[in-house]
């Protein structure tokens, strides 16, 4: 893992420092709420529904045991004990006192965290494929770059102030893990010609009221460029990006107003400048971060097959976990193992304190010290020997973490909605608990195979519904909480925005809704195909007939 | 001219942010029975300027005026739409899951249930 040096905990305590100045100002009447909110923004603290709500950046989704510990304690210390994973592998704390907010941030301080550009119109924190540097598909690590990605983007000045919010997402498989083409820049990283690694850039990619895939803008960036390049793409960004209707003001607005050509001749233009200026890392300081990344010196196990057959063979609810939470590490004997917070009729992404002390016991007694936190909102445990699986198993079911249901239709993606966030329209979390318990029969949801639901509470998609093979959205229709729902939408490789099949359900009416999409994959499917093949292979008509009835 | 409807304030309590409602002597209280409830434009007016000196005098943020259904039989305000009523109950998405474990298997909610899981107070 990376360690921060003198360097960023001077700087982090400089900026909790400062911080406490400003929240003790607004409290003596100094500042003005108008002074302060952009003040507390910079620090992640949002003023929510209920109280204020504080974001943690996650960088890239990378925790220790120690670091998952102190936000168990934060969460039971200062909130009422729990958090909630975001679909940007972060964690947010939902009941944060602005009084302790200084102290909090000490804390996370002092294992080198912090909430520093999880709001604003900024570089935000860059999510990144959380099977990095176990991934079995891996061309390389993109924490390295990720994490050079961080030092560049941290406090840039002139990217403090952009027109609206930056994210980017960067993968380093050969399948995509961190929907990458749903972000303002998306970095897919690729061999080249001769053996050399770069990066295929995409831009102008995200969701909210105008859901766009990213189009590529460079199809093969040399590695060493990164830096250079991105700052090229944002330079122009900065410029050009519309500051008068926050509707338009994202990249992907810019992109489809002057055109992927100009474009990139822009970029291409100002990327001299940036090559001339000379601001790409030195191969050095590259060398020094991908020493942080050094791989955990696993050594190749034959020792573990023998017990996980047998229990696979013995104990179907193992059996189930081993097939959908259990990924293939690049070294043998090891698997990676992916921690499930969605238990049917959970909220999706809840963590008690409780259980992320269990999680990070078990990093510690399994998987090396370090966990992950996936854009799903589940958790991540990347090196954990086979021969342990059926231990860890056991551990994890105690603790009521063992659901076995990852990417299926249980496995739903859900933002806070109207049961906190300001934005939202309508709830989120109790919609997907019905649904998950509607498909609560673990074989039931393991016959359907994979299937991403996908729910936000308003048009700002949080909680991706853009991108689900089923995706809700809650919209309010005169007062009352309503939900319209898309087929067809994909984060993947194959990225699609989801098809809208017609007038919007009720919030007890979204389960049957559902069911009812879900027969009619079942009656139509072709042997192994997915839902998602099956709506592309046959469009959306059945689907809203299955919804409407003939219209 | 439209008909005036009953009406309340409520912010966030600067401090800690938590959803409270203007009440009797100057107090902002979180439980929503004891806000007080202006039917007339000018009692909304009076609480209006009360609450723009708690702003001032740093006591809450974000204060705003809420209209209200008196319940005909105890007079109490009741607010009408989805979000003011999850911000009356102070409602944990964590207590809804308990709720739920002790009540059995999960079923869909029907709106209501807001109102029939008593609130939860910060510790």
């Amino acid at each position: 893992m990376y360690v921060y040096d003198e360097f960023d905990r001077g700087f982090l305590a400089d900026r909790t420092a400062e911080f406490r100045g400003q929240v003790a100002r607004r409290l003596d009447g100094a500042l003005s709420e108008d002074e302060f909110r952009p003040l507390r923004l910079m620090n992640g603290l949002y003023l929510q529904l209920h109280a204020y709500m504080l974001r943690v950046a996650i960088p890239y989704g990378v925790l220790s045991s120690r670091q998952l510990r102190t936000l168990a304690a934060i969460a039971r210390d200062y909130d009422r004990d729990f958090g909630h994973w975001t679909t940007r592998q972060n964690i947010q704390f939902n009941w944060i006192r602005l009084v302790d907010a200084p102290d909090i941030l000490d804390r996370l301080a002092s294992v080198d965290m912090h909430a520093l550009q999880t709001s604003g119109n900024c570089i935000r924190n860059v999510t990144a494929d959380p099977f990095a540097g176990v991934a079995h598909d891996e061309i390389d690590d993109p924490r390295v770059w990720a994490e050079a990605i961080r030092q560049w983007s941290t406090a840039h000045p002139e990217f403090s102030f952009l027109p609206r919010k930056f994210k980017i997402a960067i993968s380093g498989g050969l399948e995509d893990r961190a929907a990458v083409a749903f972000h303002d820049i998306g970095l897919r990283i690729v061999a080249g010609p001769g053996g050399r690694r770069g990066f295929r850039v995409l831009v102008g990619g995200g969701q909210g009221r105008t859901p766009v895939i990213a189009t590529e803008i460079k199809p093969f960036l040399e590695e060493r460029h990164l830096v250079s390049y991105l700052e090229a793409i944002l330079r122009v960004y900065n410029l050009y990006g519309r500051r008068d209707n926050i509707y338009k003001a994202r990249i992907k607005i810019l992109v489809s107003e002057i055109g992927i050509e100009r474009f990139r001749d822009e970029v291409e233009a100002e990327w001299q400048n940036t090559l001339a200026e000379g601001i790409d890392l030195p191969d050095a300081e590259i060398a020094r971060i991908r020493r942080a990344f050094r791989a955990v010196a696993l050594k190749p196990r034959r020792d573990g097959e023998a017990v996980v057959v047998e229990r696979r063979l013995t104990d179907p609810d193992f059996a189930r976990w081993l097939k959908w939470n259990v990924a293939p590490h690049r070294v043998p004997g090891h698997a990676i193992v992916t921690v499930a917070f969605k238990e049917p009729g959970r909220p999706p992404g809840d963590a008690t304190s409780a259980e992320m002390e269990t999680v990070a016991d078990l990093a510690q007694r399994y998987g090396h010290d370090e966990v992950r936190v996936t854009y799903q909102q589940n958790l991540v445990l990347p090196y954990v020997a086979r021969a342990d699986l059926p231990a860890l198993y056991d551990d994890l079911r105690e603790a009521g973490l063992a659901a076995g249901n990852t990417d299926l239709v249980t496995d739903i993606i859900a933002c806070p909605g109207l049961d906190y966030c300001n934005l939202a329209n309508a709830r989120s979390i109790p919609v997907a608990e019905a649904i998950t318990a509607r498909f609560a029969e673990p074989g039931r949801a393991e016959a359907i195979g994979p299937l991403r639901l996908n729910i936000s509470g308003c048009i700002n998609a949080c909680g991706h519904h853009h991108a689900g093979h089923i995706g809700i959205l809650g919209v309010d229709k005169k007062g009352t909480e309503h939900y319209q729902i898309t087929i067809g939408g994909s984060a993947a490789e194959d990225a699609a925005v989801g098809t809208i099949l017609g007038p919007s359900f009720t919030a007890e009416d979204v389960p049957d809704a559902v069911e009812r999409l879900v027969d009619a994959y079942l009656g139509l499917r072709h042997d192994g195909e997915s839902f998602l093949a099956t709506t592309r292979r046959v469009g959306a008509e059945p689907f809203k007939e299955a919804l409407y009835g003939h219209r | 001219m439209p008909k005036f409807e009953p009406s309340l304030f409520t912010a966030n309590r600067l401090a800690d942010g938590v959803v409270v409602y203007l009440a009797k002597g100057h107090a902002w209280v979180e439980d929503i029975a004891g806000a007080l409830v202006a039917t007339t434009p000018e009692a909304l007016g009076a609480l209006e300027a009360e609450a723009k000196r708690a702003v001032a005098a740093r006591r809450v943020v974000a204060a705003y005026a809420v209209e209200v259904t008196l319940d005909a039989e105890s007079g109490t305000p009741q607010v009408r739409s989805m979000r003011e009523r999850i911000r009356a109950a102070h409602r944990t998405t964590l207590a809804y899951h308990r709720a739920r474990e002790a009540a059995g298997p999960a079923r869909a909610l029907p709106a209501s249930d807001y109102d029939a899981v008593p609130a939860e107070r910060a510790a």
